[in-house]
């Protein structure tokens, strides 16, 4: 077998069509990242003119938008946009579908190639942006804690606050030398984060009975569920806002040190 | 509370499935980790949701097909308040191969479920993506998928009654 056979075989191997009335289900050898199922999308027609349509199951951004990558978002709306412009792909906003229409029988292959690829930027788009977004709110905050000037004061990332508890570890934990309550400091994007604050709390309150301070610190004040936000609110050591207020959400942290209003940049 | 359990007994005060093609708004399946605050599901989907008790609590059932191509999708959640714990989802993808009825669960005592999640935390798909699947029809008539069947096959997955008038709505 040829090199080249070698490689259109590793390339076909688990890509299967599937008939049914009126089209094809094409399952493609990659899986979605939410889901762990095969990407997939299919062929149906041949409708009036002879055209097929390739299209989605009218789930994949509403998915995305699931997950918060929604398209409110100018800059995310360009980039989708431009995306299916590249590979003729269509969105209709109403339906939820994206497709590329109009299809000859003699273009089904390349187009089915190109529907694939489309399915798979868009994917890799999503996943971009949300880690883009988080990296720049992370980095933000890193920034300006590690310029504060406060006598005494460590900021360590990515450890756990208690040595012998590691099952949550908090984004950052602060100390001051001379005062005994470490502060976990949770950065936070979504309800995730919020959950992961008060299950260290109530470890720290009835299971290792050392006194912490724990907040969290939320990329807005719309971030994650009003109903998470509520909860957090009445269980953690306080909750703050960054972005608009970012000098009073540092201070509110650090009163928690008890250390004095700081002027933050 | 175990969900072969939950799925075993009679349910009680099975609600009557009206069914619709608009996008669903947050009430009628609501879920607090996802952006939009519901369950996705777009104008190319029917769907319906109905509420039922078993084992002492109280239940939701997502049941929607697409109108153009065989792709099912069943989500049973246990209603906690203004959010749902999800269960299991029960599916069925032309475009997956090899294709079949297939779900998504957990197996534990559903008290270790977060709720608001679509795939909450450890879920596990039976059988695996790449393995057999025993059922690889998608109605058992041949016919295509339609409010009275789809709602006879919630029927037969979760073991509950109805009358075949409250599917036409």
């Amino acid at each position: 077998m040829s090199f080249q056979q070698r490689i259109c075989k590793a390339f076909c191997a688990e890509v299967r069509v599937n008939q049914f009335r009126g089209g094809f289900g094409v399952s493609t050898p990659f899986a979605d990242a939410l889901t762990g199922d095969p990407i997939g999308f299919y062929v149906v027609g041949p409708q009036p003119g002879h055209k097929f349509k390739i299209m989605d199951d009218a789930l994949t951004v509403a998915r995305f938008e699931s997950e918060g990558a929604t398209l409110d978002s100018k800059q995310r709306m360009a980039n989708f946009q431009e995306v299916l412009s590249i590979y003729g792909g269509s969105y209709d906003e109403d339906s939820g579908e994206i497709a590329i229409p109009d299809v000859m029988e003699s273009e089904l292959e390349r187009k089915a190639l190109d529907f694939m690829a489309l399915l798979l930027r868009l994917q890799d788009m999503t996943q971009q942006t949300q880690e883009r977004s988080k990296n720049v709110f992370a980095d933000d905050v890193a920034k300006t804690l590690a310029g504060l000037a406060v006598d005494g004061l460590s900021v360590v990332a990515g450890v756990p606050v208690f040595p012998d508890n590691k099952e949550v570890i908090p984004d950052f934990v602060l100390r001051r030398s001379g005062y005994d309550k470490p502060l976990a400091l949770f950065l936070a994007k979504d309800n995730e984060k919020l959950w992961q604050a008060m299950h260290l709390q109530m470890t720290a309150e009835y299971e290792i009975k050392k006194p912490v301070s724990i907040v969290v610190l939320l990329e807005s004040g719309s971030t994650g569920s009003q109903k998470m936000r509520d909860k957090a609110s009445n269980r953690i050591s306080a909750l703050t806002n960054w972005r608009g207020d970012e000098g009073a959400a540092i201070n509110r942290i650090l009163r928690e040190l008890e250390v004095q209003p700081h002027n933050v940049h | 509370m175990l969900l072969k359990d939950v799925i075993r007994v009679a349910k009680k005060n099975v609600t009557e499935a009206v069914w619709s093609q608009d996008k669903p708004q947050r009430r009628d399946f609501p879920l607090s980790c996802v952006a939009r605050g519901c369950f996705p599901i777009t104008k190319k989907w029917r769907w319906s949701v109905i509420e039922f008790e078993a084992e002492g609590a109280h239940f939701r059932l997502m049941i929607a097909y697409h109108v153009e191509v065989p792709k099912f999708q069943m989500v049973l959640g246990e209603v906690m308040k203004n959010d749902t714990k999800v269960l299991i989802r029960v599916e069925y993808d032309v475009a997956h191969s090899p294709f079949g009825w297939h779900v998504h669960t957990l197996c534990e005592d559903s008290s270790s479920i977060s709720s608001g999640m679509i795939k909450p935390l450890g879920q596990k798909r039976i059988p695996a993506a790449k393995t057999k699947h025993r059922r690889s029809e998608y109605t058992l008539s041949g016919d295509s998928m339609n409010d009275i069947i789809a709602l006879d096959v919630a029927a037969k997955w979760f073991n509950f009654r109805y009358q075949p008038s409250l599917g036409f709505h």
